[in-house]
C-alpha cells in the first residue's frame, strides 16, 4: 500500500495529549511494511511550541492557526479540515478514540462520505482492502472488519494500546494553512473549559487502590471491599457505573473520564474490565483481579487472577492480612 | 420542546457470547435483551426536559420485532409516540445505514432536539449520534452531562465530558442533537405492571425499512464484519490463584509480602 496517513493532533491546555504520541509511535510500526508517509495536522491558536515539537515526529506537518481554533469544537475543526483533506488526499485519516475523536470522526467521515471505523486496535491492508480489529461486548469478542473500498478511510485508535517511544527526527517541513471562517454562521459556540474539581481525596497519590466494580452488587456490599481497603491501608476507587450509581463519590472514579492511577497494588473487585476503565489502571505495578467470570476482560490486564465469589474470597483475604499484621 | 430519542436494544452478555456458524454475527437466542444503558439516560433526560419546559418525547428504534420491547418501555416511561423501523435480525447493515434511515424518518416530523446514548453496549462505536447530526445538518455535542434549555434564544447550553474530569461548556442553536453520557440523571423505574399495560394498549407506529432505504437512494454499508472470534484473556500472561478462599489468601499474602507491598 502506498499513500499518506494524516493524524489529527489533539491538545489541551497548551500540551499535546498523550494519545497523539501513542498514535504517532504506534503507526510507525503498523505501516512498517507499507510505503506510506506519516503526516499530521494541528489546529490551534498561538501554539508555536507545540508545532515545533510535532514537526520532529512526522514527515510533514500542517498547521492551521486561527483564534477561532483555540479550543476544539466539531464545527470549526470540520470546516478547517475538509479543504485540507481534499487537497492532501490521505488514504487514512486517524484520531484517538477520545472525547474529541468520538465527537469529530463520525461527523467528518460522514461529511466526506468515507468509511469510518471507531475504536480500532490495529489495521492492515491486503492489496487495496483495509481490515481492522476491534472489540465487541466490552472486550468479550474481537471483530475483524473490512471497510468498503474508498479513496480514504477514517479510523479512531484505542487509547492506551501503543507506547509513545519519544523518537524524534530532524524538524520537518511545516506548512501553514490559512482559514476563512464564516463566524456568524456557526451553530456551536464554545463558552468555556471547566477544570476538574479539586475537592476530596486524591487517589492518584495512593500506593494501594482497591477497585470496586458493578460485580460487587450493591452499595451495601461495598463495605466488604472497604474492609479490605482498611487492612491494606489502601483507598477505595470505582468504575464509572459504580460512580454513576452513587456507591462512591466522583473523585474516586478510575478510567478514561476519571483518574489515571499507577499505584504499587491495584485489586480489582468485580470489575469486568471495559477498556474505559482499564486505561486508567493498567499501568499499576501489581494488578490482582477477583471476578466470578473466567472470561472477564479484566484478566487481560491482571498479573494475578482469582475466579470466584467476591464475598467468600475478600473476607478470607481481609482476615488473613489482619492476622499477619497483628499476630497474637 | 419536541424531543426524539433514538433507542437501541442490546443483548445482556454475562459470559462469552455464542458466535454464529458463519462467524459474522452473534447468536442472540436465549440471551436477555434490554434497553442500551446509555439510551436509558437519554430517555430520562428527554422526559425531564419536556416535564420542565413542555412538549412531547418520541422514541424511535430500528431492528427485529423484539425491539418493540424498548419502545413500549419508552411509552411506559412517558414518551407520547413510538416508531419502529423493522429490520430482520440477520440483515447486515452498519451504523452508517442506520443513521441514514433514522434521518429519513425523523425528518418527517418537527423536532427541537434529538437525543441518543453516547455509545452502545454491544458494538461500543459511539458513531450514530454525530453521523445523524451531519446527515440532518444540525449541530451536535457528544458525551453530554448537563443540558440547560434557553427558550428565548432558541438554544441550549450543554456541558460535555472530556478526559480526566475536564468539561467543555457549549451553546448550540436548536434544533440540535446530543449524545448522552451515563450518570447525567437517574433513569426512572418502570414497574413491570405498568410495562405490561402499555404492551397491551400502547400504540407503535410501524414504518417500512425498504421504503426508507429506497427514499434514501444510494445508501450502502461502509463496513462489514468478516469474522468474529472470542477475545479470551491470555492465561499465559496472568497467573491464576486457585483453591479454597483460605488457600487463595495464603498464596496472595505470601506474594504481596515477597513483593514488598504488605
Amino acid at each position: 500500500m502506498r499513500g499518506k496517513i494524516l493524524v489529527i493532533v489533539e491538545h489541551r491546555a497548551k500540551e499535546i495529549r498523550e494519545i497523539t504520541w501513542e498514535i504517532l509511535s504506534g503507526l510507525k510500526s503498523l505501516i512498517d511494511n507499507y510505503d506510506m508517509e506519516l503526516q499530521a495536522v494541528v489546529l490551534g491558536h498561538r501554539i508555536d511550541s507545540l508545532v515545533g515539537e510535532l514537526a520532529e515526529s512526522v514527515a510533514k506537518l500542517y498547521y492551521i492557526g486561527d483564534e477561532e481554533l483555540e479550543f476544539y469544537t466539531w464545527e470549526r475543526y470540520l470546516y478547517a479540515l475538509i479543504p485540507l483533506i481534499e487537497e492532501v488526499g490521505p488514504k487514512l485519516i486517524i484520531m484517538g478514540h477520545t472525547s474529541t475523536g468520538m465527537d469529530l470522526a463520525p461527523r467528518l467521515s460522514a461529511a466526506m462520505d468515507s468509511p469510518y471505523i471507531p475504536d480500532c486496535l490495529n489495521f492492515r491492508f491486503d492489496g487495496e482492502d483495509l481490515f481492522v480489529t476491534r472489540e465487541l461486548f466490552g472486550g468479550k469478542l474481537n471483530s475483524e472488519i473490512k471497510a468498503a473500498k474508498n479513496k480514504s478511510y477514517f479510523l479512531t485508535l484505542r487509547p492506551g494500546i501503543f507506547t509513545p517511544k519519544g523518537e524524534k527526527g530532524q524538524q520537518k517541513q511545516v506548512k501553514g494553512i490559512a482559514t476563512a471562517f464564516d463566524k456568524k454562521g456557526f451553530l456551536t459556540q464554545f463558552l468555556g473549559l471547566l477544570e476538574p474539581p479539586r475537592e476530596g481525596i486524591d487517589i492518584t497519590k495512593a500506593d494501594i487502590i482497591i477497585g470496586v466494580g458493578r460485580g460487587v452488587g450493591d452499595r451495601e456490599k461495598v463495605k466488604v471491599v472497604e474492609e479490605l481497603a482498611k487492612v491494606t491501608g489502601g483507598v477505595l476507587a470505582g468504575t464509572r457505573p459504580v460512580i454513576d450509581s452513587g456507591w462512591l463519590p466522583k473523585e474516586r472514579q478510575v478510567g478514561q473520564s476519571g483518574k489515571i492511577v499507577k499505584p504499587k497494588l491495584y485489586i480489582a473487585c468485580g470489575i469486568s474490565g471495559a477498556s474505559q476503565h482499564t486505561i486508567g489502571m493498567k499501568k499499576s505495578e501489581i494488578i490482582i483481579a477477583v471476578n466470578n467470570d473466567p472470561h472477564a476482560p479484566i484478566f487481560k490486564v491482571a498479573h494475578y487472577g482469582i475466579v470466584g465469589d467476591l464475598f467468600e474470597i475478600l473476607p478470607a483475604i481481609t482476615s488473613k492480612i489482619r492476622s499477619v499484621k497483628s499476630p497474637r | 420542546m419536541e424531543v426524539f430519542v433514538c433507542l437501541r436494544q442490546t443483548a445482556v452478555v454475562k459470559e462469552e457470547p455464542k458466535i454464529q456458524p458463519d462467524k459474522k454475527g452473534v447468536d442472540l437466542s436465549g440471551l436477555k435483551r434490554h434497553l442500551n444503558e446509555w439510551d436509558a439516560y437519554a430517555l430520562e433526560e428527554a422526559l425531564l426536559l419536556t416535564q420542565r419546559y413542555g412538549g412531547d418525547v418520541s422514541v424511535i428504534s430500528l431492528g427485529p420485532k423484539e425491539v418493540e420491547d424498548v419502545l413500549f418501555h419508552g411509552l411506559a416511561a412517558g414518551a407520547k409516540k413510538a416508531i419502529h423501523i423493522f429490520v430482520p435480525e440477520r440483515e447486515q447493515i452498519d451504523n452508517w445505514v442506520i443513521a441514514n434511515i433514522l434521518s429519513r424518518e425523523i425528518k418527517k416530523y418537527p423536532f427541537d432536539l434529538i437525543l441518543t446514548g453516547a455509545q452502545a453496549e454491544d458494538d461500543g462505536c459511539a458513531e450514530i449520534g454525530a453521523t445523524l447530526a451531519q446527515l440532518l445538518k444540525i449541530p451536535h455535542a457528544s458525551l453530554v452531562m448537563k443540558v440547560i434549555y434557553e427558550p428565548d434564544a432558541k438554544s441550549i447550553k450543554v456541558e460535555r465530558e472530556l478526559e480526566e474530569g475536564y468539561m467543555d461548556v457549549l451553546r448550540l442553536r436548536l434544533p440540535a442533537l446530543l449524545t448522552i453520557q451515563t450518570g447525567i440523571n437517574q433513569p426512572r423505574y418502570v414497574s413491570s405492571l405498568r410495562l405490561r399495560r402499555f404492551k397491551k394498549a400502547g400504540t407503535i407506529l410501524r414504518v417500512s425499512f425498504d421504503e426508507l432505504i429506497s427514499e434514501a437512494g444510494d445508501v450502502y454499508p461502509k463496513k462489514e464484519v468478516v469474522r468474529l472470534y472470542p477475545s479470551r484473556p491470555e492465561f499465559s500472561k496472568v497467573e491464576m490463584l486457585g483453591g479454597s478462599p483460605e488457600a487463595i489468601s495464603d498464596q496472595l499474602i505470601e506474594l504481596l509480602i515477597s513483593k514488598g507491598v504488605l
